[in-house]
């Protein structure tokens, strides 16, 4: 009797199972575009992370935006001159409406702009802002600190997107994005999913197809490659590197991959005492690691090798700078010039071996694989390396304490489209991120003038210069320039990777 | 027994206070200055300039001395303000709240299941010890307390959700979501549950009153859900005290993969976002339940069984 019980509850078990769940729990509703991230978006709070989630997802709209090519577009300005050297005026999109149906005028621009400026100091340093100066209602005059020929570039990263007033509260303090772009915030379920709706009121030529779009967390990588093979989201943003052939291999998936900008680089020790001090060894060092290897080692291929710290190929930054080449004669002749001898197979000097201390962190752009790929190569070529890969902040602290050789990280190095705010915090002798102790009074100079100066003829000359130095003075080794992996279903199709990872679902269909 | 339960419960009250001073301590000795730490992550990997840091310190009261900072700690959390998160803004206690809840019920389904599941199994074995069924259970439980949680949930993974396409990879919306990480928790423990319980039984089987039982002609199974296993209920209960404090060492793996918001998820993306504030609250909720689930089991074993002496 007890057997047979057991057998019928066994029986029933298998009954459900077989019947399997409601096919509408798993299947999504129609309209809907459901997109799979590693990481949670915070909608409600743009302090923290300088959330890019407003103009990725395009909830929000920039005053001006950067096209794939990097090249400045009309946002809400349409147009923009520099009257003064500290003055900007902006002509202002006609007929743009808020999603909560306000209209978009010069005094949004100016709340907007007051406001996120005071909320993050991130803003206040991007934007230098003096005064935001309300025209006539479609235009606006923003005067800088100091004379800002790159301001309209500042004004395309996602912190300055223009917020309607009910953004924020009576004391300023930020409580929902209310934007102008092509989908309207709905939810932000914490730990679990951002809601988006079609905003048909959207200014912009292209209306999105899909009804809703929902923004997915899903931590756990294998978990979110087979929420993709099942159905649950439309599009996996940024694939893990090990199952790119996989899905490209599966029949109805497809990957899509593009460069990004963002590049992975070691940045030396330069600090008096270190070996690395001398100049002849860091150009050595440069010459004798084949960036090829790295990238194929480190990241199968989805890297493209770095020559240089800015990628080449953008028409926004001057390229006849000198890159640097896998040429292992060169490395050897700099090695013995700067007094350095290979005994038994390894390079030292004065019956010294040489050791370099890399420290590196890991990230999701395989920045602690790339640091791995480097010692290895640096010890097939005879120079003996430690590498402790840990947490970037642990590394900021060997940095800072002057504990290291090599700090292997990643940056985002054109997300403006301008060479300024990366040169300014990595580079210069008093930039926050210089632990390089390195230190060149040219660069320095020519940094600053640069800032100053309109796009033309002079500018060029000064960040081809600017470029040239750090090629020549080598404070970096350049690794690899990143490459961006999304994959999706294949019935969708309008899919783009903007090298800013700017998602444009306005512009997908099924 | 009032007075031990005194006693116990002043211990666990220093043993958290304890908790609470390691906790605070290794967050300040992690890698990196505490602010600038913290102002990087707030300003996406921008490190703030010394004076920003500063000014910063000044201002959230993070220039005093650690155990001045920790006794402030301890006064608001003790006034009942677990602070804010820094990563998302909102209040901690909100959100440890809800991560606890969540956590609570995933850990109530899984302890079920796997009650559900290893009681009938052990009964089944204790009737007939060594039998093929017997041997089975032996080698599932192995399979259960060697297999990593982190591959078997892949492997479930896999088979429930791409294979069969019956349940749904992860996520909370649903009571179908809850079907999954139970599955893989409850599965983990149950072998070595039925391999505890069978030979808690075998062991009752031989007592005198239960012989006695079967020698008046009360059926092998009668006998052993009516005497055996009352008896055996104290030491169930303690084992169930030590698994639930395993299940709950699962979850930080089980929680991650299956995207459940529990404290699991909690604390280790409080630890990837460097959110100093809920990494506390998670110590303190974490240690806290380990204490209450031992004192719990503690108490409700003396309850239970009057010839116990002093297990609280």
């Amino acid at each position: 009797m007890h057997r047979r019980t057991f057998l019928s509850l066994g029986a029933a078990l298998a009954a459900i199972t077989a019947a399997g769940f409601p096919e509408e729990v798993l299947a999504k509703k129609g309209g809907t575009l459901v997109v799979g991230l590693q990481s949670e978006e915070l909608p409600l709070k743009p302090e923290s992370a300088r959330s890019r989630f407003y103009t990725r997802a395009d909830v929000c709209d920039t005053l001006v935006q950067l096209d794939r090519d990097m090249i400045l577009q009309p946002g809400l300005a349409t147009s923009w001159e520099r009257i003064s050297k500290e003055t900007w005026r902006f002509k202002l999109r006609e007929g743009v409406t808020f999603h909560d149906g306000t209209a978009f005028d010069a005094a949004s621009v100016k709340n907007a702009l007051e406001k996120i400026t005071a909320l993050m100091p991130y803003a206040a340093g991007l934007l230098q802002l003096k005064e935001v100066r309300v025209i006539d209602p479609l235009t606006v005059e923003v005067e800088t600190l100091a004379p800002f020929a790159s301001l309209p570039n500042q004004l395309t990263d996602a912190v300055t997107v223009i917020h309607g007033a009910a953004s924020f509260d009576a004391n300023g303090k930020f409580v929902k994005p209310i934007g102008t772009a092509a989908w309207k915030f709905v939810e932000y379920i914490p730990q679990d999913r951002t809601i988006l709706e079609r905003f048909d009121g959207y200014w912009g030529e292209t209306k999105a197809a899909f009804e809703r779009v929902e923004f997915v967390l899903i931590p756990d990588d294998q978990t979110r490659v087979i929420a993709l093979e099942t159905g649950e989201i439309d599009i996996l943003i940024d694939v893990p590197r090990g199952d790119i052939t996989r899905i490209e291999a599966t029949e109805g998936l497809q990957v899509i991959s593009a460069p990004i900008s963002g590049v992975n680089y070691g940045a030396f020790n330069c600090a008096e005492g270190r070996p690395l001090s001398d100049r002849r060894l860091r150009l050595a060092l440069n010459y004798l690691i084949d960036r090829e290897l790295v990238v194929k080692a480190a990241l199968d291929g989805f890297g493209r090798p770095a020559w240089q710290f800015f990628a080449p190929g953008y028409r926004w930054l001057p390229q006849n700078v000198t890159p640097y080449r896998h040429d292992p004669e060169e490395a050897a002749k700099l090695f013995t010039e700067a007094g350095y001898t290979k005994v038994d197979g390894k390079w030292g000097k004065d019956g010294e071996p040489l050791v370099l201390n890399v420290q590196a962190y890991h990230n999701g752009t395989g920045n602690g694989f790339i640091a791995e790929a480097m010692v290895a190569l640096f010890k097939r070529e005879g120079i003996d390396a430690t590498l402790n890969a840990g947490t970037y902040d642990g590394m900021v602290e060997f940095a800072k304490r002057g504990d290291y050789d090599i700090a292997v990280q990643y940056w985002t190095a054109e997300m403006t489209a301008d060479p300024d705010l990366h040169l300014t915090s990595q580079f210069k002798s008093d930039a926050g991120m210089n632990w390089q102790s390195w230190k060149n009074e040219r660069f320095d100079a020519l940094v600053d003038k640069g800032r100053t100066l309109d796009r033309g003829t002079e500018w060029d000359a000064v960040y081809t210069e600017v470029q040239q130095i750090l090629q020549d003075d080598a404070p970096i080794i350049p690794l690899s320039h990143a490459i961006f992996v999304n994959a999706f279903r294949s019935e969708l199709k309008g899919l783009v990777i903007h090298p800013a990872r700017l998602y444009n679902l306005k512009a997908v269909t099924a | 027994m009032l007075s031990s339960l005194f006693h116990r419960l002043s211990a666990a009250f220093f043993l958290l206070l304890a908790i609470s001073i390691a906790g605070f301590a290794i967050l300040h000795l992690m890698p990196g200055d505490y602010v600038a730490v913290l102002m990087t992550a707030q300003s996406d990997g921008i490190p703030p300039s010394a004076l920003e840091v500063a000014a910063y310190a000044a201002a959230n009261g993070l220039d005093a001395p650690m155990p001045v900072q920790y006794l402030r700690w301890l006064v608001a959390v003790l006034t009942g303000d677990l602070g804010q998160s820094f990563s998302q803004g909102r209040q901690v206690a909100t959100m440890l709240g809800a991560a606890a809840w969540n956590s609570a019920t995933l850990t109530a389904t899984v302890v079920a299941s796997a009650l559900v599941l290893a009681l009938p199994a052990a009964i089944a074995a204790a009737l007939r010890p060594n039998s093929i069924l017997d041997r089975a259970l032996m080698l599932f439980s192995v399979a259960g307390m060697s297999i990593p949680t982190f591959w078997y949930a892949l492997l479930a993974s896999l088979l429930f959700v791409l294979h069969l396409r019956w349940l749904p990879s992860s996520g909370f919306s649903t009571p179908i979501h809850i079907i999954l990480p139970t599955l893989v928790a409850a599965t983990g423990i149950a072998g070595f549950l039925a391999r505890y319980l069978r030979s808690l039984l075998l062991e009752e089987i031989q007592r005198p009153h239960v012989l006695a039982a079967r020698a008046q002609g009360y059926s092998a199974i009668g006998v052993l859900l009516r005497h055996a296993l009352p008896n055996a209920l104290p030491q169930i209960l303690t084992v169930m005290g030590t698994q639930i404090i395993h299940v709950f060492e699962g979850m930080l793996v089980i929680e991650t993969i299956f995207n459940w918001p529990g404290m699991g998820r909690l604390f280790v993306s409080s630890l990837m976002n460097r959110d100093f504030p809920v990494m506390q609250a998670c110590f303190l909720t974490i240690g806290g339940g380990y204490v209450l689930i031992n004192l719990a089991v503690d108490v409700s074993v003396t309850l239970l069984d009057r010839h116990s002496k002093g297990a609280v």
